[in-house]
């Protein structure tokens, strides 16, 4: 009977992971941007959505080229360095464009101001990727059913994709926390953080040091649609699913916090993860629940702090 | 096929039969039995005309003047998010209906119709209808696939009396509480009773092997209100089933991994789902993963949808519903409207019609247009509002999925359920060793709703 409940638990606790994992690349990147730069960017999770749509095209097209040529091993291969190289890239770069032209002349509006505007962009993003893409659910499910699954126990059976992903994230995690703490970028970015005008002064390129905190933001945003989609399907009208996640883990963990991200993720996906299998009329609401407390017990988050 | 719990499909060859519904039967001594009327009879024969531009039945014999200004014709479905995997196509099928009604001269061959697409992805849906019904003017309004939406303009639609014609929503609900003495409302496609109560009879007389059964189905009101039918179904005919799980997941749902987990754990040997959209496939994408498939027959009583969306997720042997016969393919023949239907929106869009609201747009726009043709033949006057009230009630006509009425004394077409397996082998995903249930076994008599119904068995 103990054994039986605590087997039960193992996909439950891996689901956690991945959704963790998830909401990490999306959170962080929110919450970075918003810390950084002071830009509350609503349509942040919208780069998620729009990077699982690029991902079932590179996947498509990968699959495509060389489905018949690579074994399965080599097919994974540059299934997965298309999904963390080629398809980062190009969010990056649409970000980058929308950055010059739309977000740019907003940066300095109040924050009431900017979550209007970057709703409308979440709007208009939205309406985009269904010209691209349709109305209808896109999948990209080679790297997932490459990978194969494995067997609990208990005997279930669990695809390696999320295990896989959570892993990546966790790596990805590490090389952040290296980022603030160790490289004089990172260390640049927080001090930003304090108060950009002083380190202005010292002669750094302050412009040029928001742009990489933006393209690293956006991108992580995109691995998380990367990592997500095999594992899933996108349709348009999740963006604003994402969003309102997103800006659980920008209050439950605290704005700008490194820590706090990675705490509010795993606070989320375990809740979630847990909350939908034993309370499952509590679904929606377990995430807004546990906002509610975390602002009732602590007003600024988790780690209200702006540091790594 | 089946290489799960159930060993195999067994119909017993009375409730369930092997094969498809007669395609083009009109009305059969059965069903006159069970309590139609003559009154049905004879107004379902009056309808039995081929529809206008598509057959070589539609010329005019009766007198009158034809207004000579384009009807005006307001269609009504989701453009746009997740719920556009059956809006989009219930529009291009729209779009093709009347241009092929138009084609071959309008309605009566006169009478040309002019269509307007309108989006029902909006907050404001009673605005919305309330603009068309009377700003807008519409000679008819045609639409609505959320149950909540359909819920919401059928007293409007009464209020305003503005013939309205329902063309997918499933719930019960609409006429069995919303609108309980309707008028000018009327809904062209079957109920969900036709889909939950079929699901349990299959249960009951072709997989008699199932010993647990679970739910899993989105919660909003056609979710739900699927699960009570079923479950209420289940009791009521009293099968020797075990329910042993019932999840209702937020409609819109990126993660079911917890859902399917819960699956796993109570390991049914039958789901009952009517999922579909987005959240169909992102549950199958993490069931398949999981392994929840291997031991259990999931049953999707909507969601054929995917074959076309997401055809790799789709494993054979899976049973499957289209909310009636509404598939393209399978292992037999339909009528020469079906095979037209499929032809002309393959040809015309390149892809197949596997969500089963491209064949509810075409049942939804030739029973007005049937219900104009009989009238004005009938009177030889062209129709007004009342007049085409009483033409719509007792309507029956042939179409692309069969046979189509709807009762003398109803306003709700009813429709055989049908199910049958998925089959990658061919050409073209199907459905195969397809079994059928008739329309009178699975919808309530007319006088009765459909709780009172399954109460009183």
């Amino acid at each position: 009977m103990v054994i039986e409940l605590i087997t039960q638990q193992i996909p439950l606790v891996l689901n956690a992971l991945f959704l963790a994992s998830v909401l990490f690349l999306l959170g962080t990147g929110l919450s970075i941007i918003y810390g950084m730069l002071n830009f509350l960017n609503l349509a942040h999770a919208a780069f998620l959505v729009l990077g699982a749509y690029v991902a079932s095209t590179v996947v498509t097209q990968i699959v495509g080229v060389f489905g018949d040529t690579l074994g399965t091993s080599g097919l994974f291969i540059i299934l997965v360095l298309g999904l963390l190289i080629i398809v980062p890239f190009i969010i990056a770069m649409v970000g980058l464009t929308m950055e010059q032209t739309i977000f740019k002349p907003i940066y300095g509006l109040e924050d009431d101001y900017q979550l209007l505007a970057t709703f409308g962009v979440i709007l208009m993003m939205e309406d985009g990727m269904k010209f691209i893409w349709g109305g209808q659910p896109v999948t990209a499910s080679a790297p997932s059913e490459l990978l194969g699954s494995i067997s609990l126990l208990g005997g279930s059976t669990y695809p390696l994709w999320p295990i896989f992903g959570t892993v990546l994230t966790m790596v990805i995690g590490i090389v952040l926390y290296y980022f603030f703490e160790e490289t004089r970028l990172g260390k640049i970015t927080l001090a930003m953080a304090e108060d950009d005008e002083i380190v202005g002064v010292t002669g750094i390129n302050t412009r040029l040091v928001h742009l990489q905190v933006y393209v690293i933001g956006i991108t992580l945003a995109a691995l998380g649609g990367a990592l997500f989609i095999p594992n899933a399907s996108m349709t348009s009208g999740l963006a604003l699913q994402f969003v309102i996640l997103a800006f659980a883990v920008l209050v439950i963990g605290g704005l700008g916090s490194l820590k706090g991200a990675i705490a509010a993720s795993l606070l989320i996906g375990f809740t979630r993860s847990f909350g939908s299998y034993y309370i499952p009329q509590l679904e929606l609401a377990i995430v807004f629940i546990l906002m509610a407390a975390v602002m009732l017990i602590k007003p600024t988050g988790l780690f209200g702090d702006i540091k790594a | 096929m089946l290489s799960r719990s159930v060993t195999s499909i067994r119909p017993d060859g009375d409730i369930v039969k092997r094969g498809v519904p007669p395609a083009e039967s009109r009305v059969d001594r059965r069903t006159f039995l069970k309590g139609a009327g003559a009154a049905t009879i004879a107004a379902s024969f009056a309808g039995c005309n081929n529809p206008a531009g598509d057959g070589d039945d539609s010329s005019v014999e009766a007198g009158g003047d034809i207004p000579t200004e384009p009807l005006e014709m307001a269609t009504v479905a989701f453009t746009s998010g997740s719920a556009s995997v059956f809006g989009t196509p219930m529009m291009q099928s729209a779009r093709m209906v009347v241009d092929k009604i138009n084609e071959a001269g309008g309605i009566l061959g006169e009478r040309e119709i002019s269509l307007d697409e309108y989006d029902e992805n909006t907050e404001e849906v009673a605005q919305l209808y309330r603009r068309l019904a009377t700003q807008d003017d519409y000679d008819i309004i045609i639409g609505f696939v959320s149950s909540a939406n359909a819920l919401t303009v059928g007293p409007i639609a009464e209020e305003l009396q503005q013939p309205t014609i329902i063309w997918d929503t499933g719930t019960t609900e609409l006429f069995d509480d919303a609108v309980t003495d309707p008028q000018y409302l009327f809904r062209t496609c079957a109920s969900s009773s036709t889909d939950a109560v079929g699901a349990a009879l299959v249960l009951e007389n072709a997989l008699t092997d199932i010993e647990t059964v679970a739910g899993v189905n989105q919660d909003y009101a056609y979710g739900r209100n699927n699960w009570n039918l079923f479950s209420q179904a289940v009791e009521a005919f009293d099968i020797d089933v075990d329910i042993v799980e019932a999840r209702f997941p937020p409609f819109g749902n990126e993660d079911f991994s917890s859902t399917v987990s819960a699956l796993n754990d109570s390991n049914p040997d039958f789901i009952f789902s009517s999922l579909w959209g987005g959240d169909l496939v992102n549950f199958m994408t993490q069931a398949n993963d999981r392994g929840l498939f291997d031991d259990t027959l999931p049953c999707f009583s909507g969601g054929t949808h995917i074959f076309r969306d997401a055809p790799d997720q789709v494993p054979d042997g899976l049973l499957f519903g289209a909310r009636g016969p509404h598939v393209p393919y399978g292992g037999f023949g339909w009528n020469s409207l079906h095979d037209n239907f499929v032809s002309s929106f393959e040809s015309r869009y390149g892809e197949s019609p596997y969500a089963h609201g491209a064949f509810h747009a075409w049942q939804g726009i030739y029973a007005y247009v049937n219900a104009i043709e009989n009238a004005f033949n009938a009177s030889g006057v062209y129709p007004d509002n009342d007049a085409l009230v009483k033409s719509l009630e007792g309507l029956g006509f042939d179409t692309p999925s069969g046979f189509l009425n709807i009762p003398e004394g109803s306003h709700n077409a009813i429709e055989p359920s049908f199910w049958g397996l998925s089959d990658s082998s061919g050409e073209n995903l199907a459905l195969t060793d397809s079994i059928w249930i008739a329309k009178e076994q699975v919808n309530p008599p007319v006088e009765q709703t459909t709780e009172e119904w399954l109460g009183n068995i």
